[in-house]
């Protein structure tokens, strides 16, 4: 048997009625808007681009230490600090429009209240380059709102309903781990009409300076990420995806172009790379060349062919 | 007096320690081989270091030194990261490195004099500019403090700045007796100072950039903030000032003291 060239392997993937080039995309929050890694990746080469979480005005994040460093992973209290939509429309969306013009664009939508979201679409709706709806539901770092609103399957439906009518673009559902079954949920956004489901965000953490008898972030709690909670995610999206009809994204400590393998075996049909870029900001593109690497050893001409593909043991 | 001075196109770099050895107590200097990052840093900047691949996240260090294709940090031993660091041998350890990250000390007006003001490790980046503006003939005096005198860590710097170096400890057993505050008070006194360059503790800066304002002379401190990707994305690094957020890893990490809000700045430093 000849192995397959990696350059041959076809990465094209359909999510929710759009065409992308590649199942790859990022963890909203750890890329910015794509401008801030663009000395280091084209932007268009990446499936999607989602970006940092918009809400209708601007929130000044939380205060005291963001970040803190754990074993295999980060906890993070950033509180959803973004410069509002206005800013964000004629400062990110417009940067990229002209420096990145075929980037597919992500946009992850955030509000304290449920009208909040749809402020936040209307706003966006006319204007060229957003791809697509990623409704954060589930940020463990904000007081109103974030992931209040994705813990309870009637709360979830209602963000979704709400904005559902305000839109044809793809509506994204992105789910926190923080729930006893995540499966209920995604059956609640799915029926509420979400087009696709991204899971999972952080996982509630905190983080102790022993010698300080303090805890090491204001809120005391934050979100947990990086390859710590792999196993979380693999779980949790092998769960919905057998759920669920809808496509779903995976994330979740995702690194390498193998843990993009095992995300799509497991159900996902795109993967985002989150804490890793931090790490290396070439992570997506590493990701993507380890993947064809798998697929051209593997035999597999068709990357999508990977979804779902988890054999029995 | 011009603002600070903004840089962009970072790059990463697979760098090659040349030296790892202790200065002081828990004080480290390590040397890298970096030649395209060495030729590019100014003073002030900061390269993010991956000390570990077993690591999540880097670390942000100043440098204190350029000396041709290499570059030279000293860092003090606070944590996992910088322990590991410290077990970094020569020549057979490579790491990642990205930068030039951050912004630089713009320099002073021809013709005028900088006072330098450098705390404990906080002397080290202000080496590398005090080598700057000794290459580019600008006059400046500078004062350099510690708990006690070997922590007084750029005492070596007089050399290839051709001066004398003041100190001030807190235990008298180098220079002054007492804060740093003091000399930094005898030497604006003498109105001969248009620019003062702060960096070191947060607490030791908010103290001198008090001591500056009775002197209205424009004061730049340096900040310290834990970071996650040091090029403006994660948001980690958030610090508030009078036009409204911004970041320390790309609109800092050199403020202009008054654009500072000060108050927050003591909130969210790092204990």
């Amino acid at each position: 048997m000849t192995l397959l060239d990696p350059q041959s392997i076809n990465t094209r993937i359909s999510f929710a009625g759009l065409e992308l080039c590649s199942p790859l995309t990022v963890a909203s929050g750890t890329f910015g808007s794509g401008r801030e890694y663009a000395d280091f990746v084209d932007l268009a080469q990446l499936g999607a681009l989602t970006t940092k979480g918009v809400s209708p005005v601007a929130w000044a994040g939380n205060e005291g230490a963001r970040i803190t460093e754990v074993s295999s992973g980060m906890l993070n209290s950033i509180g959803l600090q973004n410069s509002g939509v206005d800013h964000f429309i004629h400062h990110d969306l417009a940067w990229l429009q002209s420096h990145a013009p075929e980037a597919k664009v992500i946009v992850n939508v955030c509000g304290h209240e449920i009208d909040e979201f749809a402020r936040v679409i209307e706003k966006l709706e006319d204007h060229h380059g957003v791809g697509m709806y990623e409704l954060n539901i589930s940020c463990p770092n904000v007081d109103n709102g974030g992931m209040s609103f994705g813990t309870d399957p009637k709360v979830a439906a209602q963000v979704v309903e709400r904005v559902r009518p305000l839109t044809k673009k793809p509506l994204i559902a992105k789910l926190t781990p923080n729930v006893t079954d995540i499966a209920e949920i995604a059956r609640s956004v799915e029926a509420a009409g979400a087009d696709g489901i991204s899971l999972i965000n952080t996982v509630l953490g905190m983080a102790i300076d022993a010698h300080r008898f303090k805890p090491i972030l204001k809120r005391k709690v934050g979100g947990l990420s990086g390859p710590a909670i792999k196993p979380i995610a693999l779980r949790m999206v092998h769960e919905v995806s057998r759920a669920v009809s809808v496509p779903l994204i995976g994330l979740g400590g995702a690194t390498t172009g193998i843990d993009v393998v095992e995300f799509m075996l497991a159900g996902a049909t795109m993967v985002a790379l989150g804490t890793a870029n931090f790490k290396d900001p070439f992570a997506t593109d590493k990701a993507l060349i380890e993947l064809k690497e798998f697929c051209a050893l593997h035999d597999i001409e068709n990357v999508s062919d990977l979804v779902g593909a988890l054999k029995e043991i | 007096m011009c603002q600070t001075s903004q840089h962009e196109h970072k790059h990463v770099e697979n760098v090659e320690v040349v030296s790892n050895v202790e200065i002081a107590p828990r004080v480290w200097m390590v040397v890298l081989r970096a030649p395209k990052m060495a030729h590019l840093l100014r003073a002030g900047q900061f390269v993010h270091l991956l000390i570990d691949e077993y690591l999540t996240l880097r670390r942000p260090f100043s440098v204190c030194q350029i000396r041709q294709d290499e570059i030279c940090i000293m860092y003090a031993v606070v944590g996992k990261g910088t322990e590991l660091l410290t077990q970094k041998k020569t020549h057979d350890e490579s790491m990642s490195v990205i930068g030039p990250c951050g912004n630089s000390w713009p320099h002073p007006a021809v013709g005028s004099k900088a006072l330098l003001v450098g705390g404990g490790l906080g002397a080290a980046p202000l080496g590398m500019l005090a080598h700057e503006l000794f290459e580019a003939g600008t006059d400046f005096h500078f004062i350099q403090a510690g708990r006690t005198d070997s922590l007084v860590i750029g005492r070596g710097f007089h050399e290839s700045i051709r001066r004398d170096i003041e100190f001030a400890t807190d235990d008298g057993s180098l220079g002054f007796h007492g804060l740093i505050t003091e000399p930094v008070k005898n030497s604006l006194q003498s109105g001969e100072y248009s620019v003062v360059y702060v960096c070191g503790p947060e607490i030791m800066q908010r103290a001198v950039v008090a001591v500056c304002a009775n002197f209205q002379v424009a004061t730049y401190v340096s900040l310290e903030r834990l970071m996650a990707c040091g090029i403006g994305a994660c948001l980690s690094c958030n610090v508030a000032t009078k036009q409204g957020p911004q970041k320390v890893c790309v609109d800092g990490p050199i403020f202009l003291s008054e654009d500072l809000e000060f108050d927050d700045v003591a909130r969210s430093s790092i204990h």
